[in-house]
């Protein structure tokens, strides 16, 4: 990725004027120019009363990160667990695991998370990072803006215009450890007075390396270090069209894009590792229109389409997913407001093949019925209002009506003040929801002798078929208070600090399952930027949780998380056509005495990186991924044959004509 | 597939005028100022001789503004200054206001504190609480907003060639000058 960073910066640079370029003309033709960037949301970034973060272009460049979801891993407070060649578990605040499903995806404004268990599949995400404009993350809730899902966080990705990715570029690179080979083609064209641009990725993964027995939920001794099973391919196709930004009729965008996966992973059957093809096919469609209206009101249609087929020897789902979604926004004296409607649906097919496997399995699991659906309606409203000596209260709330839930509410109450030149204090009460997914409403146990039926926990069964999921199921609710301070303490140093505390009420419901029921923590960001050439990223989280026993009374203090994690991000140009990035991050290892599986491992990890740009159009790089550990565990896993992930060495030549 | 792929790849770019960094754009914009807007030679209390632009609070050109210091308004060299306390303000001929948006008393406050000082910010409402400039992003293209009163009030003269290229607005509570 870091090539095609690179690549992509030279392209920018090419396809933008120069700052001193723009300095030679004149106003007239200053007002003439579109803008690129739409910087609305950076100026909201650092105003916002909400723990904001923000990687942009430069950053992800720079990180030279190949695989979308490590680029999470330099966003402060949010903590990333590899735990195979190919999977991920990534969560905010709260427990995670790789089907976290408090966290909301965004992909271009799109709901990206899976319905099935309300989770993110990261590994059907391979974009090329060269076509990311920026990652914006918000740790904490945003269910009174984006609904269901968003409880403990929000990852949205934002492509780039085409009209800022114009020519051509080719990047490919070799490595080891992390990505094998990647080869990855963009084209930017004009079409009339529209752009457009075609991206095309292709990726094979490498396999991460077997780890220790205590290390790992397959017990059974083997050669530590020794490869695992768990290679992969990735093939990514985006096109992308933009209208004129001041359309007449106001602007248009669409996107289409396809991406499949094949990748092993090894299942436990019997306690022994046995190899699993994994697979996914995801089709999209997507289009955009936003127009301003008088008197500074702005409208917002968005509306896609995709279509998921996803699965392994244990379960296989086809998903079709219809999202609308439509905005207004204005302003009203020293009030600014926004309200919308949204409409989401979605159909699941979910399949058990070894259900009608000879011999049939016993117990696997499944969905009852096969084919299940949901739609979602909600409307939401939100107001900004300033109250004066830089005082602004900001309230909302969005109300959404589903299977799970029946037009429930969703508010928040923000203060922020701006008591004087670079200080942000804010401070709020959320509450949000995340509605029951698929598995949890139609869960079901398949081939299951009527005899060991009430030792299955079945809520119904029917001729071997035990459901064990509850159609009725609420929602999960979470209230949230945040206090937030943000401050450009001199020229070159600012401090981004939060601190919060989420209450959990109607977590998983089996009795004796244990469910995290209250977290609180500080995070706190700075940034220094000690001179032109240098520039220091700072972060340090510390979360704590408590457990709770379903039907138990009291609690008990537990860490699925790293309680303190930190890192440090240094970028180092010491000349224009070489970059030297240093990447450090550090976690406690207090997780893994109370939880190992299923609990993120508090490693040291270490990343390098240094490019060259010998010629414009030209880059070369060379990066080194957790360049301490040839063989680091970050996450443990009880279902599958969890892997360490290797050192890695990754190679890249970016080509971007000028 | 494999050919038709390359043939879109390597087929040539159409070029055209490219989009700008907003804020490489409006850092043009500042510097544009320097041209259509003349200062009284007491706006200058320094005596050092430098043209001073400053950031104040949250700033979001970064090193965008570097270009700057390699030119010059007249004969003076163009420093950018980032300064931490409003007292700075006299000292600058053109304020770039980076955090929230002041409201009309802060406005009127400012223009009283430094009346021969440019003012310019980001959001709308900044023109129309009492600032002198605002550099509004809308429908992908930079417009200015210059607040008329402001700027009569103010030892500044603009030229009409920067006033017919703006939009007028009106508002603030006109401080006490």
């Amino acid at each position: 990725m870091l090539p095609i960073a690179i690549g992509l910066a030279a392209t920018a640079a090419r396809a933008q004027p120069s700052a001193d370029e723009l300095l030679d003309l004149e106003l007239t033709q200053l007002l003439e120019l579109p803008v690129s960037v739409a910087s609305r949301s950076e100026q909201r970034s650092a105003d916002a009363a909400a723990a904001v973060f923000v990687i942009d272009q430069a950053t992800l460049r720079r990180s030279g990160i190949q695989r979308l979801p490590d680029a999470l891993r330099l966003v402060p407070g949010l903590h990333v667990g590899k735990w195979d060649g190919n999977k991920w578990a990534i969560a905010s605040r709260n427990a995670m695991s790789r089907f976290t499903s408090t966290m909301l995806l965004l992909v271009d404004g799109r709901p990206a998370y899976t319905p099935l268990f309300g989770g993110v599949r990261w590994e059907t995400f391979d974009l090329p990072i060269d076509e990311i404009e920026r990652i914006e993350v918000v740790r904490g809730p945003g269910g009174p803006l984006w609904g269901a899902n968003a409880v403990d966080g929000i990852i949205s990705i934002v492509t780039r215009r085409s009209d800022a990715t114009l020519g051509q570029r080719i990047a490919v690179g070799l490595g080891e450890g992390d990505v094998e080979r990647f080869a990855e083609a963009r084209t930017g064209q004009r079409l009339g007075d529209w752009t457009w641009r075609l991206g095309l990725r292709w990726m094979d993964s490498a396999p991460g390396l077997l780890p220790p027995v205590n290390q790992s939920a397959w017990t059974a001794p083997r050669a530590v270090g020794d490869e695992g099973r768990d290679e992969g391919r990735f093939r990514t196709a985006m096109l992308r069209f933009d209208s004129p930004e001041d359309r007449a009729g106001g602007a248009l965008t669409a996107w289409l894009g396809r991406r499949e996966g094949r990748f092993f992973d090894q299942r436990l059957v019997g306690g022994l590792p046995r190899d699993n093809l994994n697979w996914f096919d995801l089709d999209y469609a997507a289009g955009e229109w936003r127009r301003d209206l008088a008197n500074g009101q702005a409208l917002a249609l968005r509306a896609s389409l995709q279509r998921l087929d996803l699965g392994d020897a244990t379960l296989e789902d086809t998903q079709r997913v219809f999202d609308v979604d439509l905005q207004h926004s204005g302003t009203l004296g020293r009030h600014a407001w926004t309200w919308g409607l949204g409409y989401n649906h979605y159909r699941s097919d979910t399949r058990t093949p070894q259900r009608s496997a000879t011999p049939p399995c016993t117990g696997c699991f499944g969905a009852e019925p096969q084919i299940g659906s949901d739609a979602k309606r909600s409307v939401f409203a939100q107001t900004q209002s300033d109250l004066g000596r830089g005082w602004t209260l900001i309230a909302g709330a969005k109300v959404e009506d589903s299977r799970s839930m029946d037009w429930d509410t969703q508010p928040t109450v923000r203060l922020r003040w701006q008591p004087g030149f670079g200080g942000t204090f804010w401070g709020g009460w959320t509450r949000a929801l995340r509605s029951s997914t698929r598995l949890e409403r139609d869960g079901a146990l398949f081939n299951v002798p009527a005899n060991l039926a009430p030792a299955f926990g079945c809520r119904r069964y029917e001729a071997g078929t035990c459901v064990i999921g509850n159609p009725s199921q609420a929602p999960w609710e979470v209230d949230v208070a945040e206090l937030g301070w943000r401050q450009q303490l001199s020229p070159a140093f600012s401090l981004d600090a939060t601190a919060f505390e989420s209450r959990y009420a109607n977590l998983a419901t089996t009795p004796g399952s244990r469910v995290r029921d209250r977290v609180h923590g500080v995070e706190l960001v700075t940034q220094w930027l000690p001179s032109e050439r240098w520039s220091v990223d700072a972060s340090l989280t510390w979360h704590r949780g408590r457990d709770r026993f379903i039907g138990q009374p009291g609690g008990v203090d537990a860490l699925f998380l790293p309680e303190l994690s930190g890192q440090v991000h240094v970028q180092w140009s010491p000349a224009d056509a070489i970059d030297v990035d240093l990447r450090w991050w550090r976690g406690d290892d207090r997780a893994s005495n109370s939880a190992r599986i299923g609990a993120l491992q508090g490693e040291d990890r270490i990343d390098l990186r240094l490019a060259w740009r010998p010629s414009p159009g030209w880059e070369t790089a060379l990066s080194i991924g957790n360049a301490n550990d040839p063989r680091a565990v970050e996450y443990l896993e009880s279902l599958r044959v969890n892997t360490a992930v290797p050192r890695s060495i990754t190679w890249s030549v970016v080509w971007s004509p000028p | 597939m494999v050919a038709l792929v390359l043939a879109l790849v390597l087929a040539p770019a159409a070029h055209a005028s490219a989009a700008a960094d907003e804020y490489a754009l409006k850092a043009a914009f500042l510097y544009n100022f320097t041209r259509f807007v003349d200062w009284p030679p007491d706006a200058f209390p320094s005596g050092d001789g430098a043209f001073r632009i400053c950031v104040f609070g949250t700033d979001p050109f970064g090193a965008r503004l570097d270009a700057l210091t390699r030119r010059r308004v007249g004969t003076r060299p163009i420093e950018i200054a980032r300064p931490l306390a409003l007292a700075e303000l006299p000292r600058c001929q053109i304020a770039y206001l980076g955090v929230g948006t002041p409201d009309a008393i802060e406005a009127a406050a400012i223009g009283n504190a430094a009346p021969a000082t440019l003012t310019v910010a980001s959001d709308a409402a900044f023109a129309r609480n009492g600032g002198m400039v605002a550099l509004v992003t809308a429908g992908g293209r930079v417009k200015l907003h210059v607040n008329l009163a402001s700027i009569r009030r103010s030892p500044l003269r603009f030229s009409a060639k920067l006033l017919e290229v703006s939009e007028v607005r009106h508002g603030g509570s006109g401080g006490g000058r």
